[in-house]
């Protein structure tokens, strides 16, 4: 009887965990669709750095300040959508300055291919091997806050080498992040999807930006 | 500088401060790993700094 109860409780958090990945993933493609949707209109419009960094600002402040207080009802899901949309459209003239080089869309296209290959690398990872990484907390949180100090001074300081350093660091960072957060889904760490997603979104997001940086830096003869 | 790098640097601020009581909170949960899980987790990253080296490399 106790062993039944044991192998039904066990059972209701597998179908759990599987429900969480899977609405977890479904989001995040939905989401990386519209993203891309709204940097294109930013690059076809052409919209003005100023707006482009205001809805960055704004993506991040909604993550901030209003998710929190909406991610347990579906309003959270539209808040999401939200944020990446503001995100993508922030990217605008970045990937304008990008494209304009003489190798742009190859450097570009190689970014999002590199990206999408380190985050199905780490995800298949992570799934497969179903590792609880929580013990990576405490140490991706305060990489990144290390992270984020030295960024405050290089804003003053404009070093090229320390930027590129930086782009290398948070690469390495978000790719623990993603294996961190796979790891809390798998194993009942994180049981809010909208959360899991814009947790992977950012670390997606972070991947790309940077590897666009070392690239650009790389293909820039 | 111009006024986008005067907000940013505020928000870097803003966020390391809004950050280290959630860092020292995360420390102390934390559970101690061992040499086999910072093995688990080192693997994957030198793998992808190897990836984004190869990539340097090709553009």
């Amino acid at each position: 009887m106790a062993t039944n109860i044991a192998t039904a409780r066990s059972e209701a958090a597998v179908l759990s965990t599987n429900k969480l990945i899977r609405n977890t993933y479904t989001l995040l493609a939905m989401t990386l669709i519209f993203s891309t949707f709204t940097a294109t209109l930013s690059i076809v419009l052409q919209v003005p750095s100023g707006i482009a960094f205001g809805s960055f600002i704004g993506g991040i402040l909604l993550v901030w300040f209003v998710l929190p207080r909406y991610a347990n009802s579906a309003a959270g899901i539209g808040i999401v959508f939200a944020v990446t949309g503001l995100l993508g459209l922030g990217l605008g003239p970045m990937l304008t300055q990008y494209l304009a080089l003489p190798n742009g869309p190859q450097i570009v296209a190689t970014a999002l291919g590199g990206t999408g290959v380190i985050f199905l690398g780490l995800s298949g990872y992570a799934l497969t091997t179903r590792r609880d990484f929580s013990f990576l907390g405490g140490f991706l949180f305060v990489g990144f806050l290390v992270v984020v100090g030295a960024m405050l001074v290089n804003i003053f300081l404009h070093i090229p080498a320390l930027s590129l350093a930086l782009s290398a660091v948070i690469i390495m960072l978000m790719s623990g992040f993603i294996l961190y957060d796979t790891g809390r889904m798998i194993n009942g760490g994180e049981t809010n999807y909208v959360y899991a997603t814009i947790s992977l979104y950012l670390s997606i997001f972070n991947i790309f930006i940077n590897l666009l940086h070392l690239l650009g830096f790389a293909g820039d003869d | 500088m111009d006024w986008q790098q005067i907000i940013w640097a505020g928000l870097l601020a803003a966020f390391l401060v809004m950050g280290f009581p959630a860092a020292k909170r995360l420390l102390q949960e934390t559970p101690e790993a061992n040499a086999s899980d910072w093995g688990s987790f080192l693997l994957p990253v030198i793998l992808v700094v190897a990836f984004v080296m190869l990539l340097m490399w090709l553009v």
